[in-house]
């Protein structure tokens, strides 16, 4: 297993500066990732010369094209502004995007269907590597109180903002803390969805075949905090963390459920889930040729019950979720390598401030059940064991100053939580420069007493960043 | 000769009775009665409709930018709560994005947004119905209409074409506007033109129809215009493809349409 200690970092002749040859090697490395991140930059610029913008035309009344096409070409360039003393690489994001969708609805059968696909070419200066990342290659058929979607997609459900209780479709962590545009937060699974509409009650479906965990930090880009090292890690583009991924068999799948309807002006909802815990917070005995077996990170598995209601109250919105957390594997909460059950609960509202200013508070817990019994058993030591409770509040503010125009967004989001005394905030701003091309920046910061907390494990992440994004659509 | 003379006789009346000018009836006198009318008239042509719409918003500085959606109404009872469903064309990135409205008149709307991207449906607080409505000079109220007895109308005059009417806000501090007059078309109840007036006593704000036809029979403002008069810049609101009374059902105003839109409705 790769696992490099503090300890071991010490050693490493990279980081001694004096060295002339390492120090060059480091400078080279450095400036070759400027350059690349230099000349993704340029690539938005190049439509600019090829697309005309379309705003004079009036197409409005044209017949629809039987192909609907969108998409953008789009670069991003961040790094850690931190003392990373875990890694050499500054840079965390330096990557070019060409996304293209397209949708077509045949006006042959019957039913009405409707075919999607939307995907990004991917040019990422931090891999080295030209990656094809399809997001949805769906097929939708509507046979009246049915429809069916099944392809690749990307789902959503639940009323917590950046929290997600029932919502136990992939995510992908590592984008969201890199900077990427929060859409690259949810990631796309291959799945068959179900809905049923019966008017007095709604039912989603979901079934995805081959389980499919969230893209969780495995010390590549990120530097985090390994409980088994007692240590923050980083593998400098070789993934440290690397569980097994349940077998391909089909009780292996996931299942999701919704069932919901409006009462009065509120949103209500049940939920149901069979599947894993999304990331490996269990642990197995792995034999890798020492003379003792070793912890590594494990899948176990979780189903998932809760409910949440949403709707009007003082000229806001309320918002509230819950949902219980049954960790299948360890009913009676003294396994040490597999999570306890859970309770985990929301409670949020939103108002606008004042006019194109709104506010939103969350508090969010997530109570670990029968902790006496996981203080007992825990492998680890009790100062870096979770809390039993671990309490969180988030706000939102954005901020509209255009007069309620998107062509310039100011937006900042915190979690902070006060009994793992870790704070995470994601300030950003949006400019159009022109109808097609905007332009943000924005930062991730993460401060932590502690380096085993939720977000304190990712302090040495804390970075900025900047992209050019232009927007195409067809008529 | 007597048969046709009759048949005559009752195809003038059929013409005298379809002409809805009411100019012979005299004008009317009740303020509550005329913007009522027109109200129906400017929100709630047919019992529903849709339309293609291009908004371009021009700032105080000339800088242009293009809105393009397309829009299906429902109403429940005229003059009362409105079903709303939009599908966003323009700009790209905000393309495929859809929006909904549960109109209510005397509480809040219901209004939610679905994010196609992230397949998120959320819900938008809707206090404020005097927000711009996607960064236009329009506001969320002049597309879906003021409810009639949130204001308190005086009918201050009368002129050969237009019933002049001043209206000052119930709850002055819910708005920004000390008053604002209408001009409405005697013969259509069409409001032409509204000019508002800020707190301090100026005039800020014009709204026109600019272009007025009749469309299935019904009189329809197809192009509206709202200007800043204190910063400048405005906003020209373009609608084409109106079609009234298409048969939209009640169910398509619902979360399955907000992530699969009724494209037989949004053409």
């Amino acid at each position: 297993m790769r696992r490099r200690s503090n300890t071991d970092r010490g050693l490493d002749p990279l980081f001694v500066s004096k060295n002339p040859i390492a120090g060059s090697a480091r400078w080279f490395r450095r400036n070759r990732m400027l350059f690349v991140a230099l000349v993704l930059l340029l690539i938005p610029l190049f439509p600019l010369v090829a697309l005309a913008d379309d705003d004079d035309d009036d197409d409005n009344d044209k017949e629809e094209p039987t192909i609907e096409l969108k998409g953008f070409v789009e670069t991003s360039v961040g790094g850690r502004i931190t003392d990373d003393k875990f890694t050499k690489d500054e840079l965390m994001m330096a990557e070019a995007r060409f996304r293209l969708e397209l949708y077509h609805e045949p006006e042959t059968s019957k039913f009405t269907t409707k075919l999607a696909f939307r995907s990004d070419f991917v040019i990422d200066g931090i891999t080295g590597q030209t990656t094809i990342d399809v997001r949805e290659a769906s097929a939708y058929v509507n046979l009246g109180i049915v429809d069916f979607k099944v392809g690749r997609q990307v789902m959503t459900w639940g009323v917590g903002d950046l929290r997600f209780i029932n919502d136990l479709f992939p995510k992908d962590w590592i984008a969201f803390f890199i900077g990427r545009d929060t859409e690259y937060l949810k990631a796309p699974s291959n799945t068959i969805r179900m809905g049923m509409y019966f008017g007095a009650l709604n039912v989603d479906l979901a079934w995805t075949p081959i389980f499919t965990s969230d893209n969780f930090p495995t010390a590549s880009r990120l530097t985090i905090y390994n409980p088994f090292a007692l240590s923050l890690i980083n593998g400098q583009g070789q993934d440290l963390i690397q569980p097994n991924a349940p077998a391909k068999k089909f009780r292996n799948g996931e299942f999701h459920l919704r069932a919901y309807r409006k009462i009065k002006r509120y949103d209500v909802a049940l939920y149901g889930y069979l599947g894993f815990w999304k990331e490996p917070l269990a642990a197995e005995m792995v034999n890798v040729g020492l003379p003792q077996p070793v912890p590594m990170p494990a899948f176990s598995r979780l189903a998932v019950y809760g409910a949440s209601i949403q709707g009007p109250l003082f000229g806001g919105t309320l918002s509230m979720e819950g949902g219980f957390y049954h960790s299948l594997e360890d009913s009676d909460g003294d396994d040490p390598f597999i999570p306890n059950h859970q309770v985990r609960g929301l409670v949020g509202y939103e108002h606008a401030l004042v006019k194109h200013m709104t506010v939103s508070f969350q508090y969010y817990m997530e109570v670990n059940l029968q902790y006496d019994k996981l203080e007992q058993n825990a492998p680890i030591p009790p100062d870096i064991l979770d809390d039993e409770i671990r309490h969180q509040i988030t706000m939102r503010w954005m901020y509209l100053p255009l007069k309620g125009s998107r062509d310039l967004i100011l937006s900042f989001f915190i979690f902070y939580s006060p009994n793992e005394k870790d704070v995470y905030m994601r300030p950003w701003i949006a400019y159009k420069v022109t109808e097609s091309l905007r332009a943000t920046i924005g930062a991730n910061i993460v401060i932590g007493a502690d380096d085993h907390t939720f977000f304190g494990r990712l302090e040495k992440n804390t970075n900025v960043y900047g992209r050019l994004r232009y927007s195409f659509a067809g008529p | 000769m007597k048969t046709s003379r009759t048949l005559l006789f009752s195809i003038l009346l059929a013409i005298f009775a379809l002409t809805s000018t009411p100019a012979w009836a005299g004008d009317l006198k009740n303020v509550t009665e005329i913007v009522n009318k027109a109200n129906v008239v400017a929100y709630y042509q047919g019992n529903d409709g849709r339309a293609r719409v291009k908004m371009t918003i021009v700032d105080a500085k000339g800088n242009k930018r293009v809105r393009k959606l397309r829009i299906v109404r429902k109403d429940v009872k005229d003059g009362g709560d409105q079903y709303f469903f939009v599908y966003f064309k323009r700009p790209a990135d905000v393309a495929r994005t859809t929006f909904m409205v549960h109109k209510h008149v005397g509480r809040d709307d219901d209004r939610w947004m679905y994010l196609p991207a992230l397949d998120l449906v959320k819900r938008i607080s809707s206090a404020d119905k005097r927000t711009s409505f996607v960064g236009s000079h329009f506001f969320y109220e002049d597309i879906s209409g003021r409810p009639t007895n949130a204001d308190k109308h005086k009918l201050v005059k009368t002129t050969d074409k237009f019933y002049v009417i001043r209206s000052t806000p119930k709850k002055p501090g819910s708005v920004e506007f000390k008053s604002y007059t209408v001009w409405i078309d005697k013969a259509t109840f069409v409001p032409k033109k509204a000019i508002f007036i800020n707190k301090a006593g100026k005039k800020y704000r014009k709204m026109e129809a600019t272009k007025v036809k009749t469309i299935g029979g019904k009189v329809t403002v197809t192009s509206m215009k709202v200007s800043d008069l204190i910063n400048g810049g405005y906003t020209i609101n373009r609608m084409t493809k109106i079609k009234y009374d298409i048969g939209v059902p009640k169910s398509i105003f619902a979360e399955r349409s907000l992530r699969n839109p009724p494209k037989k409705y949004l053409k």
